[in-house]
């Protein structure tokens, strides 16, 4: 909590914040828009950044929902602020909440016949490998390619150093907002994004030359 | 300020990555933005319905105490004692202005015991005063 209270010192206490310590805990017609922009500002490269680090699209939707109804319901009075972070913690909470789960999942039914498949071994409609009749435009297929390479180089990230880096350089966040958002030290901080990018540095050397 | 071979390396390396999820979030496709927006909605119903709900808490917490006092004094009022009665029924059955009902001398034992000591005494009075007759029935 070091983090927020930084980050709630640098920002100084809102009206908002006054009108919380006393107890006046509800939001009115503006502030429910502005959440409503905040939450579409942040949707899509949540799901994103989601959907990188678990590898399924349905575990996405549900962590971004999940951190979406958290922040709507527990902090939504909080300054605008605050909100990133706080919904970048939720967010990566569930993220490794999922992964925790099915690491235990694997562990104990990996011998099972077909529990070990994963979205991008198999393709789960098979209406999708079904070709498309009409010619794929040279830089879809650029952006794809590189999307794909830049997705499994996050994914073979350590989770923290995953964190630091979507956080700081994919989301835009400065140090101090990452620092609160990952509830650990600027300096920490710092040590896992440039581990980040020197891991990346080596996976991604080959793509790009 | 001269940037060094890794400096130069890691400044293209964030701007390549920044480009290209940026293109990845720009080509979501259709059916993911409409399952994204309806979680966006269903979390700003949850911060309207919690504004909603404070509101009513905040309003009606002296309402439904008060109704709930109420609620008390009239079921205190009304609570039944020992016979039976209702305890205002039996607080004001001793003012003389009230007067019982068949069912209530009925169900009250002590007034048909009074009842009965009042019998008696006619009862013995109209032996002694038929006691030299002959009703002449035989």
């Amino acid at each position: 909590m070091q983090g927020f209270a930084s980050l709630e010192a640098r920002a100084g206490r809102s009206a908002r914040n006054v009108s919380r310590d006393r107890g006046e805990d509800r939001l009115d017609a503006a502030q429910v828009r502005e959440l409503d922009r905040f939450l579409a500002g942040v949707e899509r490269r949540a799901f994103r950044i989601a959907q990188c680090a678990l590898r399924d699209t349905d575990d996405a939707h549900d962590v971004v929902q999940v951190a979406m109804l958290r922040l709507a319901q527990s902090y939504a009075s909080r300054s605008v602020e605050e909100w990133k972070p706080l919904f970048y913690r939720i967010l990566y909470n569930g993220i490794r909440d999922l992964q925790r789960r099915h690491g235990v999942r694997r562990r104990f039914f990996g011998w099972l016949p077909g529990a070990s498949r994963h979205e991008d071994e198999v393709g789960e409609d098979p209406l999708e490998q079904v070709p498309d009749s009409a010619p794929e435009p040279l830089q879809q297929l650029a952006t794809d390619e590189a999307m794909r390479h830049l997705d499994h180089a996050l994914h073979r990230l350590p989770a923290r150093q995953f964190e630091a880096f979507s956080l700081r350089c994919l989301e835009g966040l400065d140090v101090a907002a990452t620092a609160a958002a990952m509830d650990c030290s600027e300096g920490t901080v710092k040590t896992h994004y440039f581990r980040a990018l020197q891991a990346l540095r080596a996976e991604l050397a080959e793509v790009r030359t | 300020m001269r940037l060094q071979p890794d400096d130069r390396d890691d400044a293209e390396l964030e701007r390549h990555a920044r480009n290209v999820f940026q293109a990845s979030v720009d080509e979501l496709d259709a059916a993911t933005l409409s399952r994204l927006n309806r979680s966006r909605q269903q979390a700003l119903a949850v911060a309207e319905g919690r504004s909603r709900t404070g509101w009513r808490w905040t309003v009606w917490t002296p309402v439904g105490a008060l109704a709930a006092g109420v609620l008390a004094a009239v079921l205190l009022l009304n609570l039944p004692t020992e016979t039976g009665a209702p305890a205002q029924v039996a607080a004001t059955a001793t003012s003389a202005d009230v007067q019982p009902g068949p069912l209530e001398l009925l169900v009250a034992g002590e007034d048909l015991d009074l009842a009965a000591e009042a019998d008696l005494e006619f009862y013995a009075w109209v032996e002694l005063e038929t006691a030299g007759y002959d009703d002449g029935v035989g």
